[in-house]
């Protein structure tokens, strides 16, 4: 009684062993459940770099929370978009952001705006602080704009600021940047260059915007 | 036969004929030989204008005398001198005076007296005057008449004044002043009926609060006896809780006490990241929602991602779906 026992479990162990073998095979005959990319050369990856200083700390300055930038469009992304004529979007082939277009947008201008105005701006990281102001961004537009001909390409960068006083609900300011820049060639580290011309033009023009109103941030 | 004419008879009877003619001629001119006169001077200080010689005197409305010369006074050329002839026994005494009277506004002019107290002796020439001298006075007419110009000056200022308070546009604003006050009284009288309403709904409201108050009156009747009787134990439970509350708070403040500077900290630094923490919740809830609707609609979409044509900036055109 014993024995046979032990010889009926060795065969249902078998069988399970059999069927698993038989899963597994005819599950990878559907074909790979995650994609791990075609075969084709990798995407050249660029970021949007900031090349100035470090902001220094005051505690007398002005402490302003930069809020996830808010994409529109699906600009969410790593992918470089495309606006094309008759409402159409895409994305560059071949070439990708080093990370989330949001993330990269907004650190950017943590470290520029902060440099140029000399106010506390509290980014993704920063520490559980009292802030007197809120800024709100709203990014409606970062993407490539290719023209008739190559000459014609820009780059377009539209973003929108909204600055809040949390302390009394006070909306101080709402402004929003438009910048174009020219795309000098077909090569993805021209497109880089442009985008990153667009956001230090827009930055500049941000903090000349925050300078009179940052005051009322103060705590 | 030459006839013997009696130069005697002629004679006589043309002396006889011219006295009869000088009589004829006295009787005629109702001359007075028999009556004295006496001169007087009068001073006007303005105008006589409309008197004239021969002028009558009139001695409270009886004539007594005449006009005999009107001249500038000697020694004043702003005086006007008139010379009058009046009968001798009228009593021109100290305290009469002379006014310029006219006969009607266009008539002519003549000269009243009046006479002084009985008692007053008669008026005598001072020394220096040829005659005496009635004084003047002012009458009313020549009150009028001087002042007539300046009565005409303001009148037409007045006229003026008028006309301009007469405009087109006061007569506008007069006209919507008056359909203003007619609204009013329109709507005052619309009013009084409605205080008449509300005095009728008053007196109503006057009974229902005397109710009330007799109502009220048995109410705190009932709520003495109330309170004298029933309420008692209550009011020892009530004490009781009110304690056992009191008891709690002191506890709820030893707490909150002790622990000041972490109540603090949080009130001060934790807040502000709970409300970043909410938006960002709310945030994650929207993608979540998306990407559920999203596996409902297509779970392979999710895995695998949704095919595009991707833009190709070297051949600008986009290419095959990946």
């Amino acid at each position: 009684m014993t024995v046979f026992n032990q010889k009926f479990r060795e065969r249902i162990k078998a069988v399970k062993y059999v069927m698993f073998a038989s899963a597994v095979f005819s599950l990878s005959a559907c074909g790979p459940l995650i994609s791990f990319g075609n075969d084709g050369p990798a995407d050249e990856v660029y970021t949007l770099a900031y090349n100035g200083t470090y902001s220094v700390f005051n505690a007398a300055a002005p402490r302003i929370y930069l809020d996830e930038p808010l994409m529109a469009e699906g600009l969410a992304s790593r992918k470089m978009s495309v606006r094309l004529p008759d409402f159409r979007r895409s994305t560059i082939s071949s070439i990708s952001w080093s990370a989330n277009l949001s993330d990269l947008i907004r650190g950017y201008m943590a470290r520029s705006i902060a440099v140029k105005t000399g106010a506390q701006l509290i980014s993704e990281g920063g520490l559980d602080v009292q802030v007197g102001c809120r800024m709100a961004v709203n990014v409606w537009a970062f993407e490539l704009v290719p023209g008739e001909s190559q000459i014609d390409d820009k780059v377009s960068s539209t973003i929108e600021l909204t600055l809040l006083n949390v302390t009394n609900g006070a909306l101080l300011g709402r402004q929003t940047f438009v910048v174009e820049k020219q795309v000098d060639s077909i090569e993805g580290v021209a497109i880089a260059a442009a985008f990153n011309e667009a956001i230090q033009e827009s930055s500049a023009t941000m903090s000349e915007w925050l300078l009179p109103i940052q005051s009322s941030c103060q705590l | 036969m030459e006839t013997r004419a009696s130069h005697i008879l002629v004679g006589g009877f043309v002396l006889a004929l011219l006295a009869g003619l000088v009589g004829f001629a006295v009787w005629i001119a109702k001359v007075d030989l028999d009556a004295e006169y006496k001169d007087y001077d009068i001073y006007f200080n303005d105008t006589v204008s409309g008197l004239v010689k021969r002028g009558t005197v009139f001695y409270l409305g009886i004539p007594v005398g005449e006009v005999r010369d009107i001249t500038l006074a000697p020694d004043d050329p702003r005086k006007v001198r008139v010379w009058v002839r009046l009968r001798a026994e009228v009593p021109v005494n100290e305290g009469a005076m002379a006014r310029l009277d006219f006969q009607g506004f266009t008539g002519v002019a003549y000269i009243e007296l009046f006479g002084g107290p009985p008692e007053a002796p008669l008026l005598t020439p001072h020394p220096g005057q040829e005659r005496p001298v009635i004084p003047a006075q002012v009458s009313g007419l020549q009150v009028i008449f001087a002042s007539a110009p300046d009565l005409l000056d303001a009148a037409g200022l007045a006229v003026a004044q008028v006309q301009k308070l007469l405009a087109d546009e006061n007569l506008a604003e007069i006209s919507g002043i008056l359909k203003n006050t007619n609204t009013i009284t329109g709507n005052l009288a619309v009013g009084t009926k409605d205080i008449d309403g509300l005095m009728v709904d008053a007196r109503a409201a006057l009974v229902e609060v005397a109710g009330a108050a007799d109502a009220i009156k048995e109410l705190a009747n009932s709520g003495k006896k109330l309170l004298s009787e029933d309420a008692k134990p209550l009011i020892a439970e009530a004490v009781k809780t009110m304690q056992s509350a009191q008891s709690m708070l002191n506890r709820v403040d030893a707490l909150v006490a002790a622990n000041e500077g972490a109540v603090t900290q949080f009130v001060n630094g934790s807040l502000p990241e709970v409300s970043r923490m909410i938006v960002d919740l709310r945030k994650t809830a929207r993608t979540l929602s998306r990407l559920v609707t999203r596996i409902e609609h297509n779970p392979g979409e999710v895995i695998f991602g949704t095919p595009e044509d991707e833009y190709d900036p070297k051949t600008r055109t986009q290419g095959e779906k990946k």
